[in-house]
């Protein structure tokens, strides 16, 4: 979908309702993946990114029409759904990434072992400290570049390469190790 | 074949599938915009009281301790031990080096006591294994280059891997004798780097 976010941005600080549902509808997929990835649960998911939303698009006056929404609203999801998953963890409430994913689908042709792959991979990357996970998820989920997920995390360009890195590394060893060998090796 | 970035992306997509309605979220989000728009932050009340006691309490704050602060001790270079130093520095994420890119070390002097061993600078190059750290290399540095010096810039090893780079040692300089000690994590990027590479 090609649009103007530019000029989206203008209409939507002037107050109109369709240029918010555009840019609302644009970034919902990734914002809703991202809460749900960091929250782990989905109910708090879509409250932390309609919250995100509220808070966004009350302060776009404050938002500069010239820099990318996506990054400043990134930043906006990461801090509410880590807001939420903290309350989550002090309540004790049931956290439900760990029981099988009922959207997923898998194509029918799909081989069992690549299913297998992709959750021993999921699992190995639900098992990262967050420090190593994050920027992971800002990555591959909101598809931000290292300077960008820098900004998004308020650290080095530097550390965030580093990070991933180490997360990339982890990633593989732990897939090594299931496999009992190194497919990603050569990659 | 996926590369392994194109898996994890894949990974992640498939499992955060989400099957609730963009509709009904944006319903919830525009209702709540239309029924309650935000005020201007300084015209709520609790702002101005809040931003009023902050103001007060900052005020008193700062006439306390303009009428009663001391200069506070400021330690001496030489009080630090190397061991706190040591352990501040591992706090510290390691910075990211391609092979063989200029690495500066901020070298730290002071005068040596007594008690201390005199032994020649060198630089020890410790590569973190899979469960220890494994020394990949000594050398032995010119006292001339290290005396009076701020910095030692060297090379990054060339294999890819997580370094600690420490330099020990001591040297002389006029009738004196100083320890000097440095140390810096560094991660060597091999060819992974292009997976590094920022999406357009």
């Amino acid at each position: 979908m090609e649009i103007n976010e530019q000029e989206l941005i203008r209409r939507a600080k002037k107050g109109h309702q369709d240029a918010l549902e555009q840019i609302f509808r644009y970034h919902l997929d990734s914002a809703i993946r991202l809460a749900y990835l960091i929250t782990r649960n989905w109910a708090t998911a879509e409250d932390a990114v309609q919250e995100a939303f509220l808070q966004a698009f009350r302060s776009l006056d404050s938002f500069q029409d010239e820099r990318p929404f996506k990054p400043w609203f990134t930043k906006i999801v990461v801090n509410k759904a880590k807001r939420t998953k903290d309350r989550l963890d002090r309540g004790h409430l049931p956290y439900d990434l760990e029981e099988p994913n009922p959207h997923r689908a898998f194509a029918p042709e799909e081989h069992a072992l690549e299913r297998e792959g992709v959750d021993a991979l999921f699992q190995a990357i639900n098992e990262l400290d967050e420090n190593h996970r994050l920027p992971l998820l800002l990555k591959y989920v909101s598809g931000l570049t290292e300077a960008q997920i820098a900004e998004t995390l308020s650290i080095p360009v530097s550390r965030v390469k580093s990070r991933l890195y180490v997360a990339r590394q982890r990633l593989k060893k732990h897939i090594a190790a299931l496999e009992g060998g190194g497919s990603y090796e050569d990659i | 074949m996926k590369t392994f970035d194109e898996t994890i992306e894949q990974t992640l997509r498939q499992n955060s599938e989400w099957s609730g309605s963009a509709d009904e979220l944006w319903s919830k989000v525009s209702s709540q915009m239309q029924a309650e728009p935000e005020k201007r932050i300084w015209t709520r009340k609790p702002f101005l009281f809040g931003a009023a006691t902050a103001a007060t309490v900052f005020l008193a704050f700062m006439l306390h301790t303009m009428i009663t602060s001391v200069p506070p001790d400021v330690p001496q270079v030489e009080e630090i031990a190397p061991f706190q130093t040591f352990r501040i520095m591992m706090l510290e994420e390691p910075e990211v080096y391609l092979p063989g890119e200029p690495v500066e070390l901020v070298l730290s002097s002071y005068l040596m006591t007594e008690t201390e061993p005199s032994q020649s600078p060198r630089l020890f190059i410790w590569r973190q294994g899979d469960e220890e750290e494994m020394l990949a290399g000594e050398v032995l540095l010119d006292e001339e280059k290290i005396s009076g010096q701020s910095s030692l810039v060297i090379t990054s090893p060339v294999d890819p891997g997580l370094y600690r780079l420490v330099v020990e040692g001591s040297f002389t300089a006029g009738e004196q004798r100083f320890t000097v000690f440095a140390e810096k994590t560094i991660l060597v990027e091999g060819e992974i780097s292009n997976e590094n590479d920022e999406k357009n």
